[in-house]
């Protein structure tokens, strides 16, 4: 059912996505019959994923911590809701999803930048090798000049775009998922994710060659 | 033009490379304690308080998005509306568009059993903004309405009228008026 | 609709059949409220409320909340609504309200000299009609009905009816950009972007502006509407030409007419290199007769900067034809360029 992806491996595959869903129905229950504190243990498990989805559409470190926060409290209000037909893991994606979008809404106008400093971790190592500069120093510039040139060009996709390519990307979600949580066709997603890469394609050609 | 061009799956793979690398951006270890504490006092607060309607805005968004609730979700709506207009100096008793009789508190739906099969955010529709965010953005606003007209007039407006009576300035681009007929025509500027 | 089709049969028994005269037959008054409720009904639905909060400072440099209400229309199936009013820089929501519930749009555009903006509601309500723009709708004739549907106040859709009674281009020291339509429809407060129709049931134009001295209205013609929101769409604003000419009016030989004379030119221009010289009368542009300065403002109005113009002028008893280069305003503006004195 997940759309099998020929150029990156998604972060979880679709086994180990059921197999998730299934353990987090069982505290999901849990949290039901009462035992509120095992809430802490969807915190813990999610809390980086719900934070990058909304990090990446907002642009912005200290309202990412925030709608973070109130995405996980509206879960925890609505968990009673819950009925198990989509996986928890696509439910809170959602409501993240929501949070991010009516705070963009109301702060259209007001958007300001506050961007995480990159983590140098193994796969950053590839990419810098191939930066095209003579000195150490000067590939760490160029890196922060990449930074801000990506940053730049992912706020130039309207939200609609932004989104579909940061779950896609940056999340590794299937199609299918994507379509779940966002709420349209499968078609939808895949032509959203078709222009907003050839937007930025076009937007950052002079790194990719 | 470059989105009628297809690029090369090597170009594919180096721009998910680079996206990818947003990946990095991650808070620290500081920061995930300070969440920590954050979040588990708003827990707390979520549960602690008894939430009435009219306390918790965030609330009042969640009810009105429930389809289910659509006829006391427009009187809700209103109910907000008429507050603000009563407001007004010469506004006396006015009908809105429906009968607003009831203004008492709508009861949290937690323990509904007519609550919707999907959470509440969700809608069935094609859009990703969900019916909830719809209202979301009128309850905020707590200023006194000004229903406005332009008027042109050659006397001053009584206060209690309460219109905005300055008449607006035009300007024919290229071509401007004197007072009376005859007038030169000034040829190329405007006020804009 | 059945509505519909009553209202067109008795507008063209109104129309058609002898001048409706005081003292006529009981029928005619009732075809009359007939013809009201009926364009009502048809057109209620696309008439919505429009609501704008804007965050501004107040004088002790507090942020505040401004709420401004206006009517505005759905001219499209895909949710466009027009109204009037002036979008500022500062934050603003701005949202409709239909049938007591709310819904967001975006700006998409707005013009200043008309006072007419564009908006695109979000998500859509669940039934709505719009009201259709026929770009080339004809002015109607001094004391033809007219009929509005309004959002006043915080009130439901309201039907009106009144008189087309008059064409300005102007009002005191307040200049048109192009000549509006006097009716005799009083418009009050939040009634601003109402739809105007006629006996026919088609839309006439919009409400900009209430004189409430003597009970009218000023509304924009539908055939300026359809070109203002073509160029919101395209350009989120009008662009407008300008014509670096200085043109007076003056009485013509008889003092029965008016000539149209250009004053002066704007050195080194493009019309300075065309051969155009002062003292030119203006008989024709591009096909229309230009009777008066209005019909000039009129004319220019619906042209694109970038055209060229084709004038018919008088010089010497011959006749001349010129093609003049409407110029782009945002040239004009940005170097602060002036022909002449203000006025006199």
């Amino acid at each position: 059912m997940s759309v099998i992806k020929t150029i990156t491996k998604p972060l979880v595959s679709s086994p180990e996505r059921r197999l998730e869903a299934d353990e987090d129905l069982v505290i999901v229950r849990k949290i039901q019959a009462g035992d509120v504190d095992a809430f802490d243990s969807l915190i813990l498990k999610y809390r980086e994923r719900v934070y990058s989805v909304i990090y990446n559409l907002t642009s912005n470190r200290e309202d990412a911590s925030d709608l973070t926060q109130e995405a996980f409290i509206k879960a925890f209000q609505s968990i009673k809701r819950f009925k198990g037909q989509s996986s928890f893991f696509t439910w809170l994606y959602r409501i993240a999803l929501n949070t991010s979008l009516t705070h963009l809404r109301k702060y259209k106008l007001r958007r300001f930048f506050s961007f995480e400093k990159m983590v140098e971790e193994d796969h950053t190592e590839g990419f810098i090798e191939n930066l095209k500069t003579e000195s150490d120093s000067d590939k760490a510039a160029l890196m922060t000049e990449l930074q801000e040139r990506l940053n730049d060009a992912f706020q130039k996709l309207s939200v609609k775009h932004r989104t579909v390519i940061t779950l896609f990307e940056i999340d590794g979600l299937s199609h299918k998922e994507i379509s779940d949580i966002v709420g349209t066709s499968i078609g939808t997603v895949r032509s959203r994710l078709h222009y907003a890469k050839q937007f930025l394609q076009g937007e950052l050609k002079d790194y990719i060659r | 033009m470059l989105f009628g061009k297809k690029f090369s799956p090597k170009d594919d793979e180096r721009l998910s490379h680079l996206i990818q690398l947003k990946r990095q951006e991650k808070p620290d270890e500081a920061f995930w304690d300070k969440f920590d504490e954050e979040i588990r006092s708003k827990q707390l607060a979520a549960l602690v308080h008894a939430q009435s309607w009219y306390e918790k805005v965030g609330k009042l968004s969640i009810l009105i998005a429930r389809k289910s609730a659509a006829a006391t979700a427009t009187a809700s709506i209103l109910a907000l509306g008429v507050f603000t207009v009563l407001q007004t100096d010469y506004f006396t008793g006015a009908q809105t568009t429906t009968s607003l009789t009831q203004t008492e508190p709508m009861r949290p739906a937690a323990d509904d059993a007519s609550a919707i099969d999907q959470p509440i955010f969700i809608v069935n529709d094609l859009h990703p903004q969900a019916e909830a965010n719809e209202v979301d953005f009128s309850y905020g606003i707590n200023a006194t309405p000004s229903y406005e007209i332009n008027a042109l007039t050659k006397k001053s407006i009584p206060v209690n009228y309460q219109i905005i009576a300055e008449p607006k300035q035009f300007t024919a681009g290229h071509i401007n008026f004197g007072t009376d007929l005859g007038a030169k025509v000034i040829g190329t500027w405007s006020h804009f | 609709m059945a509505a519909r089709a009553s209202v067109i049969i008795l507008a063209t028994s109104l129309l058609a059949g002898p001048q409706v005269a005081y003292g006529q037959s009981r029928g005619s008054v009732l075809d009359l409220q007939k013809a009201v409720q009926g364009i009502y009904q048809d057109r209620k639905n696309a008439v919505v409320r429009v609501k704008v909060a804007t965050e501004t400072l107040s004088e002790n440099n507090e942020p505040k909340v401004v709420l401004r209400v206006f009517s505005g229309f759905f001219i499209s199936e895909k949710g466009q609504v027009l109204t009037s009013y002036l979008p500022t820089d500062n934050a603003t929501r701005v949202w409709i309200e239909k049938g007591g519930i709310s819904f967001l749009a975006d700006i998409v555009g707005s013009d200043a000299r008309t006072n007419v903006a564009l908006l695109q509601v979000i998500n859509l309500p669940d039934s709505f009609d719009y009201i259709k723009l026929i770009e080339d709708k004809e002015s109607l004739e001094i004391g033809a009905l007219a009929f509005s549907v309004t959002s006043p106040l915080d009130f439901s859709p309201t039907p009106k009816f009144g008189l087309v009674t008059g064409y300005e281009s102007h009002f005191a020291e307040v200049v048109f950009p192009l000549t509006y339509t006097r009716l005799s429809i009083s418009i009050g407060p939040a009634e601003g972007g109402s739809p105007a129709f006629d006996a026919g049931n088609e839309l006439i134009g919009i409400v900009m502006a209430t004189l409430p001295e003597v009970d009218s209205s000023y509304i924009i013609p539908t055939k300026a509407l359809a070109r203002i929101v073509s160029h919101l769409t395209q350009y989120q604003k009008v662009r407008y030409g300008l014509l670096p000419i200085e043109f007076e009016e003056k009485p013509d030989t008889y003092n029965i007419g008016k000539r149209v004379l250009v004053k002066s030119i704007v050195p080194g221009s493009p019309a300075e290199r065309s051969g155009l010289q002062l003292g030119d009368e203006i008989l024709n542009l591009e096909g229309s007769q230009i009777a008066d300065l209005n019909d000039l403002r009129d004319s220019i109005f619906f042209k694109d900067p970038g055209d060229f113009l084709l004038f018919t002028i008088k010089r010497d008893q011959k006749e001349l034809e010129f093609a003049i280069l409407l110029e782009p305003e945002e040239d004009h503006i940005a170097e602060g360029n002036t022909v002449g004195s203000s006025n006199n």
